[in-house]
């Protein structure tokens, strides 16, 4: 080692050995930062690839939820990744059936399509854990021509189950008949990604989907109107329980139970098809049903382009009140169109009478006939001012000027005012008022239109015993809240059930009521309760019975000061006085002067 | 029977079914990635190095991985027939 050329040269070695040593790292470094990069780039690439697959999936799923879109979608982006030879996929159907769909990019023969066919059904089979049969597979090939002369083996294939809540509703199968293609775990896991977050997405988008069905389904199980609908090939899709009602059928009818239901009343068959077949969109059919008048309406059922017809549904719409409304209406028209004409003919037949006879005629003979066209013309004018009163109380337009005064007095004014024709059928006429009773708030006029009309009933329906009107405060939980008038009679009465009808505009007092050979517009109490709610009161009837005479009641609340109680008054005023056990009408709220 | 033999039976049922389902490079390959599972091309297992209940276990996340429930089905189904190592396998579960 004493040799200086020799350790310099030994130095130099070790130098040379060192820098190749660092060359060959930092060469091996930055080969393995490029194959690191490239790696990552594929990584990404797969990534994005994904992302965009998916991003079409839900795209597509937004207009359908059909499992073989989605399918198709994942299967025509297998040539974006890798190299095939076909593509196929195969579908559970209805029941057994199969259905085998294969596309080919590369030539192969048909054994080739037949090889991957059978593979597919054992995987299909063991997912879904039973026997497959071949015979049961309906097939489909496109693509390029297939070529007996072209490769017949499968090199390498993978299959892509596609599962929707737990449910194997297909498989996508890849396959080549290239040497050197392996498809092995590493290039193909992004298929199984998106298929599974496919299938996640479906199953999420059907959750909604049975959500919102079943919110709809509720919806139409709680109508009022019978509905069914059928789809095109005339299979039941729904029937809510309105319409088993109506039709008295079993729970779950089947469309021949609603038909039969129907036989002898409608056609249903033959108005469902002409609603199809003859492009009329809607037929309006009213017929009865146990009793009860229904308007039916067949409708097509459209798709959302209204291109395409969905099914028929058909509604079936009660119109038994309306129709009895109606009714009511047209009866009631005729009875004034009566009341009416009567005093008119008579009034003609007075007047001419008298320019005839004239000459004839002493002094006393002529003022008796116009004392018979006065009255006579009086009870028109009050049929006419009725009428005028509904007509005002229906456009909010009816005055009610309400003020504090006593209630009494204008009561037992209307009560000394019958009198003389509660005597002239011997009635016995009473009226009783507590004493010491504060101010009431009301209408002193309208009060005696109440009056006059409850006490002109009671002197109509009576024809012995007695006519009391007691006028006394109405306690509850020991305060006053109200004053209470009652005319109480032992005349006809009327049946319980009845009497909220008398309040109404077009139910007159019927039968017995009508037979005391009394005429008027019969709209006394509809105007009655008109007024008394105008003030805040309260109005209603009670009888026992026919024969067993009936007692009226109104309210009027108590004055304050002179002014008009406040709104949380009289809804605490009214919230007691829920607990006091009597009949209600309900109250037309009417616009004040 | 003895309990590792069990175990490579049912660990080679279930590769070779899941070689049917997904094909059988995918399957074979996935198997491959198990620790302690050495397998032949034909899904047929060579050794069990650690415990046969992991590897089982192992095997069946990576299979689940790749398409969820199917793989747990099939492997339910293959316990059926071994109802000790099933009792083992709802216990680890």
């Amino acid at each position: 080692m004493n040799n200086p050329n020799l350790i310099i040269e030994i130095v130099l070695g070790i130098f040379a050995l060192l820098g190749t040593a660092a060359f060959l790292f930092t060469r091996r470094r930055l080969n393995a930062q490029i194959v690191d990069n490239r790696h990552h780039e594929a990584e990404m690439a797969k990534k994005v690839y994904e992302k965009e697959v998916l991003h079409e999936i839900s795209e597509r799923t937004g207009y359908s939820l059909d499992p073989v879109k989605i399918i198709e979608i994942i299967s025509g982006s297998v040539g974006n990744l890798l190299p095939y030879s076909t593509v196929s996929y195969m579908i559970a159907g209805h029941g057994d059936a199969i259905t085998f769909s294969c596309r080919v990019n590369e030539p192969v023969a048909k054994v080739f399509i037949r090889d991957v066919k059978v593979k597919m059904l054992s995987a299909f089979s063991r997912i879904m854990e039973k026997p497959l049969v071949e015979t049961d597979v309906d097939d489909a090939v496109s693509g390029v021509i297939l070529d007996e002369k072209a490769a017949g083996d499968i090199r390498s294939f993978f299959n892509i189950p596609i599962i929707i809540a737990g449910r194997a509703i297909g498989i996508i199968n890849v396959a080549t008949a290239a040497n050197g293609v392996v498809y092995g775990a590493d290039n193909t896991e992004v298929f199984y990604s998106i298929s599974r977050q496919a299938g996640e997405a479906v199953f999420k988008l059907n959750e909604v989907l049975e959500m919102e069905k079943a919110k709809l389904l509720r919806a139409v199980e709680s109508l009022a109107d019978g509905i069914l609908m059928v789809d095109t090939n005339y299979q039941l899709v729904l029937v809510n329980r309105k319409l088993t009602e109506i039709l008295g059928t079993i729970s779950k009818p089947t469309l021949f139970d609603i038909i039969n239901a129907l036989s002898g009343k409608f056609d249903l068959r033959g108005k469902m098809e002409a609603a199809v077949n003859h492009q009329m969109p809607t037929v309006a059919e009213e017929i009865a049903i146990r009793d009860r008048a229904f308007q039916i309406l067949v409708s097509r059922v459209m798709d959302r382009d209204n291109k395409k017809t969905l099914g028929i549904v058909v509604l079936f719409h009660d119109i038994t009140d309306s129709k009895s409304i109606e009714k009511l209406r047209r009866e009631f028209t005729a009875m004034m169109v009566h009341e009416l004409r009567s005093p008119i003919t008579s009034i003609k037949a007075t007047v001419e009478m008298v320019q005839d006879d004239m000459t004839k005629m002493n002094a006393d003979e002529i003022r008796r006939n116009l004392a018979l066209i006065d009255s006579t013309s009086g009870a028109m004018l009050e049929v006419v001012n009725d009428l005028l009163d509904v007509a005002k109380l229906e456009a909010g337009k009816f005055d009610v000027v309400c003020d504090s005064a006593k209630v009494a007095d204008p009561v037992s004014e209307r009560v000394e005012s019958v009198r003389a024709m509660a005597q002239e059928k011997n009635l016995k006429l009473t009226c009783s008022i507590e004493e010491n009773l504060p101010d009431g708030y009301f209408d002193k006029i309208r009060i005696k239109q109440v009056m006059n009309n409850l006490l002109s009933n009671a002197l109509k329906f009576t024809d012995r015993g007695e006519i009391s009107v007691t006028i006394k405060k109405e306690v509850v939980g020991g305060l006053p809240v109200d004053i209470l008038v009652s005319i109480k009679d032992t005349g006809i009465g009327i049946e319980p059930d009845q009497i909220n009808g008398l309040f109404s505009k077009f139910k007159q007092l019927r039968a017995g009521r009508n037979n005391a050979g009394l005429k008027s517009s019969g709209l006394g109490l509809f105007i009655a309760k008109g007024i008394v709610s105008a003030w805040g009161g309260k109005i209603w009837g009670e009888s026992q019975g026919t024969g067993m005479g009936s007692v009226f009641h109104f309210t009027i609340p108590i004055a304050q000061d002179d002014k008009p109680r406040a709104e949380e008054d009289i809804a605490s005023v009214a919230r007691q006085t829920e607990n006091i056990n009597r009949p209600t009408v309900s109250i037309n709220k009417v616009a004040q002067a | 029977m003895i309990e590792g033999d069990e175990y490579k039976e049912i660990i080679a049922e279930f590769i070779q079914g899941q070689m049917v389902i997904f094909g059988p490079t995918v399957a074979h390959d996935l198997a491959t990635r198990v620790n302690g599972l050495v397998i032949d091309e034909f899904g047929k297992v060579k050794e069990l190095a650690g415990s046969p209940r992991e590897i089982l276990l192992g095997l069946e996340q990576k299979y689940v991985e790749l398409t969820g429930e199917v793989a747990h089905r099939n492997l339910l189904s293959i316990l059926r027939e071994h109802p000790m190592i099933e009792k083992e396998y709802q216990i680890t579960k």
